[in-house]
């Protein structure tokens, strides 16, 4: 299979590039990158073509895209992507803005171009494992989710609202938000949130809290904080705590790790022994490619966690929860 | 030597402060007042001390200096008043009362009074706790940023049905996060604006649970996010607290300096570990109520004062508050206080 990059802005892509062209089956073809220089070191790096024209770009052979470029520039790469018939696998979050993402999932439905989102937690062993305990009904009925998914402030672009959409609230939200739909079934009735710049002289948040409740009832706070020192032996973590009405179930998906004291960097680190959850999630894009079947994260959980993002700066500015109103996707094109 | 009574002294928390006192330097337990006649007599002759069923027998039979109060929080507003109206000095247990207008009550008897009251605020003399506050005033962590307190237990029930009755026990944050509460507003400051939200089930397959969720915004701007649990299968408290120059985090369940497991005979069902509670010279409680006896004495100011165990009240009764109505409530108008 012939794969393409569009752009290296978001730090995935190297990941995505180093996966893809390990594997026998996948051919690394081209990327492209509106930053030159930062498109070419990456094509010399993964021994691949710089296409500097995206309409070139797309209009080569290749099975699928990977959308990498800063949140804000999604929507223009996808639909662009979309109207060229490639699928597409499109980096979290979706888009910047709600109509972004709508006019997103629209144009690949028409243009009958898979649009499958990257959240690679899905592809966490231990939070499958999570769901399939939840979804037997071995925890009961849901009540309560406490959620984390912490990080380390990024930096670059990520700080920059008119690329990134916002600070920490628009980059860890949807993690975690994406699981807990995914385990639940469930989606976001009311959502309040308590957001502020405390840790970075940044002019984005960089940390807070997300209190939500759910159309069944129950209730969850997201804590999507950069709030890891430099010194913490990670880029950050993901956790839930699950509380059901005959038991409890904890996810840490990062769990599976050995601590290691480094003399010679001065810093203690955690070496993850556990599954390489991105190639979970790149194997099972390229399977649906394969064949033919459609996503298993679509655009619409990409739409659905970004309403919720953008409920919770709503409310945090009014300093009142807000009931969230879900767009419609009418799927009059399909 | 100060002399005490122990009201509620044959329940779980009256048996602590018993414990304590009995290592305690000038004081001396003299009396206790319960209902249950058999554990009374077992527990005064344990301790060799008078047995009574009411508070007024024990007062009009002894001499006593404090009345030590570890009922259940409802019955805390009668047995308070009696004791201050009997010009006695009050110790109990928190929460001081149900509601803001029951501390207040009990607040300004003990003034009329003029006898002390002090209240049982523990997890300020848990020696991570009072660390982790000294070292977040002195810095260490630069500004805070979010802090996270998880405290939970069983649901308390089958200890007693009071607590899962809120019209007598005030429910998992009155009760259970109030801990957290007013730890967060001795080392941050006031709370300006609280979000919660809480869920209660009973009568289900998994017994009662009760379980919540808070936002509490300080004055200073720190967020901090308390969960308050009876869902938990044992007692678990935890804190990560992060700001601009670090992280300090504490887990009580990874903090036992001694695990003690016995092997049983094949046979045998596995009991599991044993683990003991606080390897500590001196127990939170004992501390806490050896200080209030200094206070008596005057040699010091108490570390938790009436006022503080009200305020708390009133965060808890704002955080319930908002849990039902779905909406924020604030509690300091920064405009106006400064």
């Amino acid at each position: 299979m012939k794969i393409g990059i569009i752009s290296f802005a978001h730090m995935h892509a190297y990941g995505y590039a180093g996966l893809l062209s390990r594997r026998d089956d996948v051919q690394l073809s081209a990327i492209w990158d509106d930053d030159t220089t930062r498109g070419m070191k990456a094509a010399d790096k993964f021994n691949t073509e710089f296409i500097p024209n995206l309409e070139l770009f797309l209009s080569a052979d290749m099975d699928a895209v990977v959308v990498c470029s800063e949140n804000a520039k999604h929507q223009e790469h996808v639909i662009a992507a979309a109207r060229a018939k490639k699928p597409i696998l499109c980096e979290k979050p979706i888009a910047t803005k709600i109509e972004d993402a709508a006019e997103m999932i629209r144009a690949c439905d028409k243009e009958g171009v898979t649009l499958q989102m990257a959240f690679p937690m899905r592809f966490v062993p231990a939070v499958q494992n999570v769901r399939e305990i939840v979804q037997s009904g071995a925890i009961g009925e849901v009540v309560a989710i406490n959620g984390t998914n912490h990080g380390q402030m990024p930096g670059g672009w990520f700080s920059e609202e008119e690329q990134s959409g916002g600070g920490a609230a628009a980059s860890h939200i949807v993690h975690v938000m994406d699981l807990i739909r995914w385990i639940t079934n469930d989606e976001v009735k009311n959502v309040y949130a308590e957001l502020d710049t405390r840790f970075y002289e940044i002019d984005v948040e960089d940390c807070g809290i997300v209190s939500l409740e759910m159309e069944s009832g129950a209730i969850a706070t997201i804590d999507p904080s950069w709030s890891r020192p430099k010194t913490f032996p990670a880029w950050g973590d993901v956790w839930m705590k699950i509380v059901g009405t005959k038991g409890t179930v904890t996810v840490d998906a990062f769990a599976q790790n050995s601590l290691y004291y480094n003399d010679e960097a001065n810093c203690i680190r955690q070496l993850s022994w556990g599954e390489n959850a991105v190639e979970g999630m790149l194997d099972d894009f390229l399977e649906s490619i394969k064949q033919g079947r459609p996503p298993s994260i679509t655009g619409e959980d990409g739409l659905r966690t970004l309403e919720v993002v953008k409920a919770a700066y709503e409310s945090n500015e009014r300093k009142q929860s807000v009931e969230l109103k879900r767009v419609s996707l009418g799927k009059s094109y399909t | 030597m100060i002399k005490i009574a122990v009201v509620g002294g044959t329940g779980k928390m009256g048996g602590r402060h018993l414990e304590a006192f009995s290592r305690i330097e000038n004081a001396k337990v003299v009396g206790i007042v319960g209902r249950n006649k058999s554990r009374l007599k077992e527990i005064a002759e344990t301790y060799d001390i008078l047995p009574f069923t009411s508070l007024e027998e024990l007062l009009h039979e002894t001499e006593v200096d404090v009345i030590d109060i570890c009922t259940p929080t409802h019955a805390h507003e009668k047995f308070a008043i009696e004791a201050a109206k009997a010009k006695k000095h009050v110790i109990c247990e928190k929460p001081l009362g149900l509601s803001k207008d029951e501390a207040k009550k009990i607040i300004d008897e003990c003034g009329l009074q003029g006898v002390k009251l002090f209240v049982g605020h523990t997890l300020r003399f848990f020696p991570e706790y009072a660390d982790a506050r000294k070292q977040v005033q002195n810095g260490a962590i630069g500004t805070p940023g979010v802090v996270r307190l998880n405290r939970g237990g069983p649901h308390p029930g089958e200890r007693g049905i009071w607590y899962g009755d809120e019209t007598l026990s005030g429910g998992v944050f009155l009760d259970l996060g109030i801990h957290d509460f007013d730890w967060l507003r001795w080392t941050f400051g006031e709370v300006e604006r609280v979000m919660a939200r809480h869920v209660k089930r009973s009568g289900e397959e998994g017994g009662a649970l009760e379980f919540g969720l808070a936002i509490l915004v300080m004055e200073d701007g720190t967020i901090a996010h308390v969960e308050s649990s009876w869902a938990e299968p044992a007692f678990e408290a935890s804190f990560e607290l992060a700001g601009s120059l670090g992280m300090i985090t504490y887990n009580s369940t990874e903090s036992f300096p001694v695990r003690l497991h016995i092997r049983k005979q094949a046979t045998e069902p596995s009991t599991g570990a044993a683990v003991p509670k606080n390897v500590i010279k001196k127990d939170p409680y004992e501390r806490m109520l050896e200080h209030f006896i200094d206070c008596l004495q005057g040699k010091c100011e108490p570390v938790i004062t009436a006022n503080d165990a009200l305020k708390a009240i009133e965060i808890a009764e704002a955080v319930t508050q908002s849990a039902r109505t779905g909406e924020p409530v604030q509690l300091l108008d920064k405009g106006v206080t400064q």
